[in-house]
């Protein structure tokens, strides 16, 4: 949904996210929504500035959300609150599943649990009769014999369902039972929330619900940053589809996305399992041999994904240029294949183990935001060489002079090795490109300024170092390097020397080959290499020579109708509000007046409306499909099935696929934790994670009595991430000067801490010193077994460089990791506290020479 | 809603203050604007004296008048450039002439101190130059300027935000013009006593006595003010009220009293000249302080006196 | 007065706040609290259109979220931060609350006592009936400092010269918001000419009262508790929930202009009767 469109929502929960500092251009919404009388609700460990602007503030302890979230399920299920007209034909509720399915009441695994190989099979969890491929294009998951044979079946028939809710084994009745423990004592016991206040949230969800209501969730990394946080999001759209509210006006999900154009980069796609535009990455020990076996593993029978070929070919298209042919598989075989999981965790762990070399840190600032800071710094220590792009000296570039592990004493300078080479940056008013926001808006900016003495534009070193690297290939037959020899690397460059971007978002949009026409639709895609596209979704941004969409400014005017068609464009299809049919009942009339968007209109016999439908715009609400022609992709779905992108068409409360650690969200405890998980004491934490034991990564064991305390990290609206733009600026660095950790003020009376006193955190991966924030802002809590517990929160902003300064909070967290993403736990650990300073090895002062 | 009708704030104040910072900012003048008020004192009561010894005595066989000239014309002259010396962009001293601003004690202040010093040098000139009626003429408007000089500052000072000064105005003026007054007749006893003149000293010790008299009874109205504004505390404690009880009172006020009765009468002048000096620059300290207390300058704001 | 130089026709204070900016009207903020997230873009806005250097210690101060204190010579906007959680509330107020939020600034006074005081005239009511330190006049004589009934005037330590906020006078000339009021993501700050900004505070504070927010008021607007004892208005006013001094303002500031004539006429007479008393005793000796 778009930021904006949250002026619109009757209750806007914020929940795993300080959306008032960290999103407040987004926030700003919000508020327009509290000045129409919308309810704000804030459910997070701290009372933030967030907090400060809500009708309701719910205190968690961190890591309980899904207990949280399954808690107010429970309570619409039982109560009966939920949207039936819009969830029953709209959701999977009513889909059957597989009789073998076992939900983790037992002993806290799903049915499927090989402990050996600590994973799950994921066949009891299929519609029954059915295997179900993936919502994304990675459609691909481990199931016994031929998997295009078996997902093909998808277009035998709908999967079966009881629209009467009363099978057993529907998903309605399995999330009855599975949510049955979910008792408002349960959640007060888990998560700390006083019970009435958790029945009030639940009951301001449900009464702004419904035909005229709609609510919204912004979440962000408070949620994200957990092994469990995938499930976390999943529970999250469980409650949104249980209420209807999914792609109506003011509805939504709001994932409240981080740096200005991380939603960009994972669209055009830093992620190392995806191929630009959500596409999978050939893997290694996947049926990826072939481009046809790639093709014939990873395309969806049925729903979009269907059209996945046409998006592939596009794209190596684009990659090789005329040297792609269909012979050779449009140059398939020159991709890179991965082996597992290259994520940032696994990269820090692969430095610390002295199996990567060399490391291009370009933008990032991994000595403060990487999980185990001091892992992070021995690998970095030894590396051969270190290239860090960024826009000041920052504390990755420094850290054989400055870092912890000299400090510590650890390793002296001239025991490093790693030769780093810093190299200026240029900041984004100083060249020319395009954001990517939270909302999927693309939106392009122009050069203001010249960048200062040699900085230079990512654009401009990356294009210079293919050049370079190309010539140094050059004239090479080895068969690996074609790779690189046949990429197709012609970006034009201006007066400046500077490669034009808008070039490169002409590849993205797509062209016909034969003649470089720009392409305007991404139904216009081929198969047959006739067309070349950087990424389908982005198609139409740059629809012809000179029109580049992202650059249009036409708002709406205060009479609407407020989707602002004309200002940027928001991928797919300058879509605004994806999944828009759900704003019709499956008639194609409006669920009301208020909460109208896109209607089917019987006399021009299309979906109209003030946004661009998110279904085939001429499909009927009536249509059913032929299931004796054995129909494929969206032939396969029904007028009435609005969610496009899913293999059925419905939106997904239990997922048959997709998900690496159960098809329901389950509350496990955070990897490390002071508390038990009464749910089920043997299984505290998500069996499924990311775990990698080393001597520098140890984990505390669960309720480990040497680390009383929870932890979290958070963000200040002062700084910004690893810190370096805002530490090194002395307007933003005086606001919040220096590092601290917010400690509840009777933790405080109890050892004896005063506002500003240093303090000593610690872990099983290292201490740090701060100082003391003694506040009222956070509370203690009682663990399920009773016993008090406080919650102390540190914001991760600071290292050794520039104006404000402080200890790294990430020498404190693990590398550990969500199931599916890969993501670390940096929300929520265990840690203890001790007033005081740590002891510093002094460096000896070297003698000028 | 009619804009004009009070809003009644939405409960009493607890005395809650905002983190305990100060809500006013300290003036900060330093030694120099205390020694200046002093100087400016000293030679507005002065020229007073040359003026009331002119009526007495047109002879001025003692030579009184004349000294009282000098010295006045010195202090307006050395008064203003102690002044300028502490504006923090000095060369720009000149920018005060630019405007005449009634509500600004600093404005028509700086208009009076011209006219003083001009007003002083035609009396001193002229009677230098042995033009005694011009000098006489002269006298009447250096009076006058003398008087507004000696005790306008203490009008500077309480026509401010300042909780201190501006909590009981009329007295504080009254413990200056005493003060200034006593420090000129001191200062013209000390002149006239080392030029032999006996019995003028004389005289001029007991106008300086009668003005200390003054001056510790305005005291005590200040002080009373002052409790009653609640804004008392920087005169009880800390290093402004030992400045003013050590420097003001006890050297100002009480010694000069017992240094007479041990006959040592000079000594005693000296003691109300440096005593006033002191007596400012503990009311200027303990304004700063006063400006730093975040009760007194929010209660004091709230019990509203003019 | 047309656009200004960046705008041919429309200015851009029109676009993004609604204000037509023309000499000769009076301009000011509407700071509304209730609607304050903290998040000192205010703060740092002005720095940066400013060109004002930090003046903290970098230190931690203790004091909330609040580490530049006050407002300063080099701190023209400034945030402070209250927080009231020792009940641990849960379900709140309506609009900002339990953790107060409050952007200061200059409040442009009318009359404005620093004005009054500054005997150079550099301190002056411009086109706009704002109040702006002339820095070519000024000659740091500090005396608008304890003038200020707020506090917020100071002579800079680096130039010698008496700094505040200026309302953005340039930006106003060029037909732009200010600073600070344009980066305000919630509209806590508003700008504008004060006959617009001085109803919709008083429809906003009904507006509250009716949503359950019995204790906002308005402060500084005419007849309001922040304009009494001679200041006729500030224009920069605010929005409240809590008490003025909670915040460091003065529930009832004073004008001191009007102190200045018993004041003179307590010190002359005083001087008068003393000077009659030498006169009746006599100075010189007795011949
Ligand atoms: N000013 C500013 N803005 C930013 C950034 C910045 O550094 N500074 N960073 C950008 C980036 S990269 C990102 S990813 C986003 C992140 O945006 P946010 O997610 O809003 O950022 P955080 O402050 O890291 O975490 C949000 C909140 O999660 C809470 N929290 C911690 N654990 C839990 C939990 O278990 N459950 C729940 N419900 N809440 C929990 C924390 O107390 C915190 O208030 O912000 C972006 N915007
Ligand atoms: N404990 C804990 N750890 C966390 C988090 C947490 O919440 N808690 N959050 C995590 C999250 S969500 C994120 S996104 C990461 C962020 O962690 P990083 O990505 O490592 O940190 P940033 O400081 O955002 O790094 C961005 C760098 O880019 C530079 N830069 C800005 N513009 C440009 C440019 O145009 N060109 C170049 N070359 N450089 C530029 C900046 O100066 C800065 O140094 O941290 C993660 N780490
Ligand atoms: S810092 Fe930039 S991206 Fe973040 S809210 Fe402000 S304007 Fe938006
Ligand atoms: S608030 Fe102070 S500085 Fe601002 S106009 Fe009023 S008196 Fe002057
Ligand atoms: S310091 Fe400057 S602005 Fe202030 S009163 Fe003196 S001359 Fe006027
Ligand atoms: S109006 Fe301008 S000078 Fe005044 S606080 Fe705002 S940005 Fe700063
Ligand atoms: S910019 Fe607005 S919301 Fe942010 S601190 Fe300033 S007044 Fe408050
Ligand atoms: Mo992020």
């Amino acid at each position: 949904m778009p930021q904006w469109d949250l002026a619109r929502s009757d209750v806007v929960l914020v929940m795993g996210s300080n959306m008032a500092e960290n999103h407040p251009i987004a926030f700003r919404f919000a508020m327009q929504a509290k000045l129409r009388g919308a309810t704000l609700i804030h459910v997070d460990p701290r009372f933030t500035r967030t907090s400060a602007m809500c009708d309701i503030y719910a205190p968690i302890r961190a890591g309980t959300d899904i207990a949280f979230l399954g808690g107010i399920i429970h309570y619409l299920l039982e109560n009966d609150l939920w949207f039936r007209e819009w969830a029953i034909p709209y959701t999977n509720i009513a889909t059957i599943i597989e009789d073998g399915f076992a939900g983790p009441e037992g002993d806290g695994t799903f049915s499927g649990w090989n402990k050996e190989e600590t994973r799950y099979s994921t066949e009891t969890w299929q519609y029954k009769g059915l295997t179900v491929p993936s919502p994304l294009a990675e459609a691909w998951m481990e199931t016994g014999g031929d998997f295009a044979e078996r997902v093909s079946h998808m277009r035998d028939g709908p999967p079966p369902r009881d629209e009467t809710l009363q099978h057993p084994n529907c998903v309605y009745q399995i999330m009855r039972r599975h949510f049955a423990r979910y008792t408002p004592e349960m959640v007060e016991r888990i998560t700390g929330c006083p019970r009435d206040l958790f029945i009030k949230v639940c009951e301001a969800m449900a009464r702004n619900s419904g035909r005229e209501r709609t609510g919204a969730i912004c979440y962000a990394v408070g949620w994200n940053h957990h092994t469990v946080g995938a499930q976390i999001i999943r529970a999250g759209a469980i409650l949104m589809g249980l209420l209807g509210n999914v792609g109506r006006p003011g509805a939504g999900m709001l994932a409240l996305r981080g740096h200005t154009s991380i939603q960009g980069s994972t669209d055009i796609a830093t992620l190392y399992d995806m191929l630009p535009g959500y596409l999978p990455q050939p893997h290694a020990l996947r049926p990826h041999g072939t481009l046809e076996e790639y093709l014939k593993v990873e395309t969806a029978p049925t729903g979009w994904w269907a059209e996945f070929p046409k998006y592939a070919v596009s794209l190596l298209r684009a990659y090789y240029g005329g040297e792609a042919s269909e012979a050779n598989g449009w140059g398939y075989d020159w991709l890179a294949r991965i082996v597992g999981d290259h994520s940032m965790l696994p990269i820090s762990l692969a430095m610390d183990n002295g199996v990567i070399r060399g490391l291009f840190v370009m933008g990032q600032n991994p000595a403060v935001g990487g999980s185990n800071s001091k892992l992070v710094q021995r690998g970095l220590a030894k590396l051969d060489w270190l290239v860090v792009r960024d826009i000041a000296e920052t504390d990755t570039a420094t850290f054989w002079r400055d870092g912890h592990l000299i400090r510590d004493g650890e390793m002296r300078p001239e025991e490093i090795g790693t030769e780093v080479f810093l190299m200026p940056g240029a900041l984004s008013g100083e060249k020319a490109g395009s954001f990517t926001n939270t909302h999927r808006l693309v939106q392009w900016h122009d050069k203001v300024v010249d960048a200062p003495g040699d900085s230079t534009s990512e654009l401009w070193f990356v294009d210079e170092l293919g050049r370079r690297i190309r010539k140094l290939y050059a004239g090479s037959t080895r068969p690996e390097d074609k790779a690189i020899l046949n990429l197709r690397w012609n970006y034009p460059r201006d007066e400046e020397d500077e490669p034009d971007a808008e070039a490169v978002l002409c590849e993205i949009n797509g062209y016909r080959c034969a003649d470089g026409k720009l392409l305007s639709d991404f139904k216009d895609l081929k198969e047959d290499g006739s067309t070349a596209c950087g990424t389908w979704i982005y198609l139409g941004v740059f629809p012809e020579p000179g029109k580049n969409l992202a650059r249009s400014r036409k708002a709406d005017g205060p009479e609407g109708p407020g989707t602002h068609l004309g200002w940027g464009f928001a991928w797919p299809a300058n879509r605004r509000t994806l999944n828009n049919r759900a704003s019709a009942d499956p008639d194609g009339r409006p669920w009301s007046e208020r909460k109208k968007l896109i209607t089917w209109d019987e006399e021009k016999s299309e979906w109209s409306g003030p946004d661009v439908p998110d279904f085939p715009k001429d499909k009927r609400p009536d249509f059913e499909p032929d299931w004796s022609k054995k129909p494929k992709g969206m032939e396969a779905h029904s007028g009435s099935d609005p969610f496009i992108m899913i293999a059925d068409g419905r939106a997904a409360l239990f997922s048959p696929s997709g998900m690496k650690d159960g098809p329901l969200p389950e509350h496990y405890e955070s990897v490390e934790t002071p508390a038990t998980n009464p749910l089920h004491p043997g299984m505290s934490s998500s069996p499924a994670a990311k775990r990698w034991d080393q001597h520098d990564n140890r984990l505390a064991p669960p309720a480990d009595p040497r680390y009383p305390h929870m932890l979290t990290t958070f963000r200040l609206t002062e700084h910004h991430s690893g810190g370096t733009p805002t530490r090194i600026v002395t307007t933003t660095a005086e606001l919040q000067p220096e590092m601290f950790c917010e400690i509840p003020v009777e933790l405080a009376g109890r050892i004896g801490i005063r506002m500003g006193d240093w303090v000593v955190l610690s872990t099983e991966r290292g201490e740090i010193e701060t100082r003391a924030m003694v506040t009222s802002r956070l509370r203690p809590f009682r663990l399920p077994d009773g016993r008090e517990c406080h919650q102390l929160a540190l914001p991760w902003h600071f290292g050794w460089s520039g104006f404000a300064t402080g200890d790294v909070a990430n020498v404190l967290t693990a590398v550990v990791g969500d199931a599916n993403t890969g993501m670390h736990e940096n929300k929520s650990l265990a840690c203890a506290l001790r007033p005081g300073r740590l002891s510093r090895v002094q460096r000896p002062r070297r003698e000028a020479t | 809603m009619n804009a004009m009708a009070p809003v009644p704030l939405p409960e009493p104040w607890q005395g809650e203050t905002y983190h305990g910072r100060p809500t006013l900012k300290p003036a900060e003048f330093d030694w120099k604007v205390a020694t200046y008020i002093a100087v400016q004192g000293v030679a507005g009561a002065a020229q007073l004296l040359a003026g009331i010894s002119r009526t007495e005595d047109p002879e001025d066989r003692d030579g009184l008048a004349s000294r009282a000239r000098a010295l006045a014309f010195a202090g307006s002259i050395i008064a203003p450039a102690i002044l300028i010396g502490h504006l923090k962009t000095p060369k720009r001293w000149y920018n005060m002439l630019r405007i005449v601003r009634p509500q600004s004690p600093m404005s028509w202040g700086s208009w009076v101190l011209t006219a003083f010093g001009a007003a002083s040098f035609a009396a001193w000139g002229a009677e230098r130059m042995g033009w005694r009626r011009a000098a006489d003429l002269a006298q009447i408007p250096a009076s006058l300027a003398g008087a507004g000089a000696a005790s306008y500052t203490a009008t500077l000072l309480s026509t401010t935000s300042n909780p201190l000064w501006a909590a009981a105005r009329a007295p504080l003026a009254a413990q200056f013009a005493a003060s200034s007054m006593a420090g000129g007749a001191a200062a013209m006893a000390l002149l006239q006593r080392s030029a032999g003149k006996v019995e003028s000293a004389r005289r001029l010790e007991r106008l300086s006595a009668a003005a200390l008299g003054a001056e510790t009874a305005a005291s005590m109205m200040l002080s009373d003010a002052q409790r009653r504004a609640g804004v008392s505390a920087p005169l009880k404690k800390g290093p402004p009220a030992l400045l003013h009880k050590a420097g003001a009172q006890a050297l100002g006020i009480a010694a000069p009293l017992v240094l007479r009765a041990l006959g040592r009468p000079a000594l005693a002048s000296a003691a109300i000249l440096i005593g006033s000096a002191l007596l400012r620059q503990a009311v200027l300290r303990a304004g700063d302080e006063s400006a730093k207390r975040p009760l007194d300058s929010l209660g004091f704001a709230r019990e509203v006196r003019r | 007065m047309d656009g200004g130089l960046i705008n041919r026709g429309a200015q851009e204070a029109e676009r993004t706040a609604g204000a037509r900016i023309e000499p000769g009207r009076s301009y000011g903020f509407f700071t509304d609290t209730t609607l304050c997230i903290g998040c000192k873009a205010c703060e740092v806005a002005c720095k940066e259109w400013n060109g004002l250097p930090a003046d903290g210690d970098m230190r931690l101060s203790g004091h909330s979220y609040d580490n530049t204190g006050a407002l300063g010579a080099e701190t023209w906007r400034h945030v402070g931060f209250v927080e009231r959680l020792d009940d641990r509330p849960g379900e709140m107020k309506p609009f900002q609350s339990n953790w107060i939020m409050f952007s200061d600034v200059c409040k442009h006074c009318d009359p404005a006592p620093c004005l009054e005081a500054c005997p150079t005239g550099a301190l002056f009511r411009t086109e706009f009936d704002t109040v702006v330190v002339q820095q070519d006049i000024c000659n740091g004589c500090a005396y608008c400092v304890p003038a200020c009934p707020f506090g917020v005037v100071e002579v800079s330590k680096a130039d010698g010269k008496a700094h505040k906020c200026t309302l953005c006078h340039d930006r106003m000339k060029g037909g732009m918001e200010p600073a600070c009021a344009k980066a305000c993501p919630t509209d806590s700050i508003q700008f504008g000419a004060l006959e617009d900004l001085i109803p919709r505070a008083h429809q906003r504070v009904e507006h509250l009262h009716e949503m359950g927010q019995d204790r906002a008021y308005l402060y500084g607007a005419p007849g309001t508790p922040g304009a009494t004892h001679g200041i006729k208005k500030l224009n920069a006013f605010f929005l409240l929930t809590e008490r003025p001094e909670v915040h460091g303002l003065p529930s009832e500031p004073v004008r001191p202009a009007p102190r200045a004539q018993p004041s003179l006429l307590a010190g002359l007479g005083t001087l008068a009767g003393l000077a009659a008393a030498a006169l009746v005793f006599g100075l010189g000796s007795r011949r």
